[in-house]
């Protein structure tokens, strides 16, 4: 452990570090979850999930990526080459930057930030750029219908998601993730989602809405739009897509975790299982919304996020300044 | 006497022909021929402005296949089958039309036993097609997860039916004078079973589907045709029951013997999708009254009446009206006094009903285009045929 | 039994027929010129419109439209016949927006052409289509006299009531049913 330690005191081999665990995290993290998913859509939906490839189908990921990458690169003759290919690594490369900030554990901070918060939501935001990029370099009306969406709903659901994490965030007095897991303690009464329940309601559904989860599934919305702005995408272009939609999800977790859900905060256990442990309940709750309800219709979507989310979400943000004056 | 100008009553239609050529502010774009909301290989050109629709035109024949030529050289007996291609989903309906039409024409009588399973079965049938409709419509709005519920329901069904006819989907089980096959002696407890479990199940459909905010959001105020409109079109089925009208053909010219069932007709006012898709799985109650109703009351006796092999009805002409799962099937015959027709016309109920869709979908946005083709329910291959 | 909205129409004849034969209560003959007017009359009545089709016979091309009401053993049938060289006939879809993609099946198959129609082109076959495939062959046509039941055919003189049939051998039926004299 010495020398490890040694080592931990040079930030660029931090960094180095960071990046590698985070490759290996989010890798793994993409294989559990699409296994995850389909365990929970089969049984939801009364059957079994895969059941053969590996014992309980626990293989079956792996079989999914070896399949995918096996699979003919198409680009569409009349789109645009340059643009086509630039968004699926336009999807997955902010998502990396993403996980710098993320409290998994108080000991290990790589690269200390007082503005952790500002710099994940900020990266998550571009993750729209590639969705337009998608749909525009398909040469497909159906993908630019489904990429005309993904913008405005990106928009929309910005506005209550910030000010939800800005609600929290003005209680903790600090927007470094680390400081605000900080304040709260390991029991739920504790934690800022009972302290402040309208802020994390709103929180969960903007995340389901950004990440383009089911029920605001409608830029991809399959059985309208075909598969929206991945319809022409094939193999593995799919599959960076597939990666970076689930990278988005783990990443929308962790920030609810740490902001509301206490993050590494807990009894008996060392802080990284509970933060992991909490982000997989948020994660399964979003698998279990995407099974149960249907799509909601674009303009209804628009206007929950504009007539209904953001004004509650001003309420909450003024409701939190008076709670963070009282010292709550 | 005066004449009335066609020419002035069009008024301005909504099922004009499409321009070729790019213009200004309008896109136009194909849904379909693949397409996983068309239910089947329909194709509709519509021009958007953005996500709303100006004009929609289906455009029909990717699944034609002439059945009606056909008819024409095949005998009587040989055209059973091709009646179950037709309108795969509730494939009986079909089979009836067709079989009572030549029934009607040659003056044969069906015996007791064969008119009881008759009804038993086609109401069997339509369950299992109002399930199709139900899970697809689902599937449609992005659920993922009702389609699997009614196919499991479903599968009891064809079980039931493929007992008694030997196939699962696309029943030749009629011949003309009864069915083809008597019923095993386990029907009637197996039907009753089968209707308690669904009775079983609709409640759970009711609480956590219906019930659901974001279907009442998709389905309610989407669609609306009136009553008046319906008419001029020669919609039918659930699609004038959704607009008010209590016409249903099992009730208003009985066949077979329906007179003697006592059941309800569900109809709703509102004209919109949600009235449709409630009519739809009210309906589902109602086939489960009759399907009881038909298995008490099952007569002993013969299943079919004997016909020659050389089968040569008289010359004239019948026609049969029976009430499928999509509307009022409807069957002309015309014979010759020959071994095979001279004129079979089909009409489907889908025929009818999807060609109010121009005018439905107008002003909507693509998302209702999806909800109202959806609660039309259609089969293409039978608006093809 | 003949609805008395049919006393309105212009009809050439009107036949009551066996509904349990052959599933309609009535029969109308028209023409081109008074199909439109009777349509209308029974647009008034509330009649649904339940199809329009054609047939291929001797006589030239019979155009049947299928009309009940929503309540009751309704069914009506207004028949017209239009010649082969010529098959124009007005189109009802003013009245009955319905009857559009009707009357272009209608088209499709026997080539019958609607004037006024709004968009008379293939509607079942594909665009580039060329015929109507179900015109009979001169050869096999046939006529009313072979189609029609014998009942009509005597309503509409096209053949001689028959005299009540006793069993003896001078009062033998023809050899073919509904054989010209």
């Amino acid at each position: 452990m010495n020398a490890f330690s040694l080592l931990f005191t040079y930030t660029a081999a931090r960094l180095v570090l960071w990046m590698v665990l985070m490759f290996a995290f989010v890798g793994l993290n993409a294989l559990v979850l699409v296994w995850v998913e389909r365990k929970v859509a089969g049984y939801v939906q009364l059957r079994p999930g895969p059941l053969h490839v590996g014992p309980q189908g626990l293989l079956q990921p792996l079989a999914d990526a070896v399949k995918l990458m096996g699979k003919q690169l198409l680009t569409p003759a009349a789109g645009d080459k340059v643009l086509f290919w630039a968004a699926p690594l336009l999807a997955f490369t902010p998502v990396m930057v993403c996980f710098l900030p993320m409290p998994f554990d108080p000991r290990f901070n790589p690269l200390p930030m007082n503005l952790g918060l500002v710099l994940i939501l900020a990266f998550s935001g571009l993750g729209v750029v590639s969705l337009c990029l998608a749909g525009w370099g398909s040469n497909n009306k159906w993908s630019l219908l489904g990429a005309a969406r993904a913008v405005a709903q990106s928009v929309a659901y910005e506005v209550p998601l910030l000010l939800s994490a800005m609600a929290v965030a003005i209680c903790a007095g600090s927007l470094d993730l680390y400081t605000i897991v900080g304040r709260q303690g390991g029991w739920p009464w504790q934690w800022y989602g009972v302290k402040n329940p309208l802020a994390f309601v709103i929180f969960l559904i903007c995340a389901v809405a950004e990440t383009n989860r089911a029920p605001f599934d409608l830029p991809e919305g399959e059985s309208e739009l075909t598969a929206g702005f991945h319809t022409e995408y094939s193999g593995m272009g799919f599959g960076i897509f597939f990666l970076a939609e689930y990278a988005n999800m783990v990443i929308v977790s962790g920030v609810a975790a740490a902001l509301f859900l206490g993050g590494w905060q807990g009894p008996f256990l060392p802080g990284v299982w509970w933060f992991l442990l909490k982000i997989y309940g948020i994660l399964l709750f979003i698998i279990w919304l995407r099974w149960t309800f249907p799509r909601v219709r674009f303009d209804q979507l628009l206007n929950l996020s504009w007539k209904w989310l953001t004004p509650l979400a001003l309420l909450d943000f003024a409701l939190a300044v008076v709670m963070a004056g009282m010292r709550i | 006497m005066p004449t009335l100008d066609p020419i002035a009553m069009l008024g301005d239609r909504s099922s004009v022909r499409f321009e070729p050529g790019p213009t200004e502010d309008k896109m136009i774009l194909n849904m379909g021929p693949q397409h996983p909301s068309t239910h089947g290989v329909l194709r509709i050109m519509l021009e958007l402005d953005g996500e709303y629709i100006l004009r929609a035109e289906p455009i029909l024949g990717y699944v034609h296949r002439m059945h009606e030529w056909i008819a024409e050289q095949k005998t009587y007996m040989q055209f059973i089958p091709n009646m179950g291609r037709v309108d795969y989903l509730h494939a009986m309906a079909w089979n009836w039309a067709y079989v009572g039409a030549v029934e009607r024409l040659a003056g044969i009588e069906v015996p007791e036993r064969a008119e009881y399973i008759r009804v038993a079965v086609t109401e069997l049938n339509r369950i299992s097609s109002h399930l199709v409709w139900w899970g697809a419509y689902l599937l449609d709005l992005g659920a993922f997860t009702p389609i699997l519920y009614a196919f499991d329901d479903r599968e009891q069904i064809l079980d039931i039916l493929q007992d008694v006819t030997g196939s699962r989907l696309t029943y030749s089980y009629f011949t003309i004078g009864g069915v083809y096959n008597d019923v095993p002696a386990d029907f009637r407890e197996r039907c009753i079973k089968f209707v308690s479990r669904m009775r079983s199940q609709l409640p759970m459909y009711r609480d956590l589907v219906t019930s659901n905010a974001i279907l009442r959001g998709r389905c309610e105020g989407i669609g609306e045709l009136t009553a008046e409109v319906a008419r001029r079109y020669g919609a039918t089925g659930p699609v004038l029951r959704g607009s008010g009208i209590a016409s249903d053909t099992r009730t208003s010219e009985p066949y077979g013997v329906y007179d003697r069932f006592h059941f309800r007709i569900p109809t709703y006012t509102e004209g919109d999708a949600m009235a449709r898709y409630r009519v739809r799985l009210d309906e589902l109650e109602t086939s489960c009254e009759i399907i009881e109703q038909a298995v008490a009351n099952l007569p002993e006796g013969p299943i079919a009446t004997k016909i020659s092999r050389n089968f040569k009805p008289p010359k004239g002409e019948a026609s049969m009206a029976v009430e499928g799962a999509r509307g009022k099937v409807l069957v002309h015959v015309r014979s010759d006094g020959g071994p095979k027709p001279y004129r079979v016309k089909l009409r489907a109920p889908g025929f009818s009903n999807l060609s109010l869709f121009p005018e439905l979908a107008q002003g909507t946005l693509i998302a209702d285009a999806v909800s109202i083709l959806g609660s039309l329910d259609l089969v293409i291959p039978e608006i093809d045929r | 039994m003949i609805p008395p909205c049919v006393a309105a129409m212009n009809a050439t004849h009107a036949v009551a027929m066996d509904y349990a034969a052959t599933g309609v209560v009535a029969s109308v003959s028209l023409t081109a010129e008074t199909i439109l007017d009777a349509v209308a009359v029974l647009d008034r009545e509330g009649y649904l419109l339940e199809d329009v089709m054609a047939s291929d016979l001797k006589e030239g091309f019979e155009i049947a439209y299928h009309f009940s009401l929503f309540e009751g053993k309704s069914r009506l049938v207004l028949r017209l016949i239009a010649p082969h060289d010529a098959p124009k006939v007005p189109t009802i879809s003013g009245i009955y927006p319905g009857a559009d993609w009707h009357e272009r099946e209608c088209f499709d198959f026997y080539g019958i052409d609607f004037t006024a129609h709004p968009n008379l082109h293939y509607l079942l076959l594909s665009e580039d289509f060329e015929g109507h495939p179900l015109i009979k062959a001169e050869t096999a046509r046939k006529g009313l006299v072979d189609l029609m039941p014998q009942s009509w055919l005597e309503a509409v003189g096209l053949a001689k009531p028959q005299a009540p049939k006793t069993a003896t051998p001078e009062n033998l039926p023809p050899a073919r049913p509904g054989a010209k004299e």
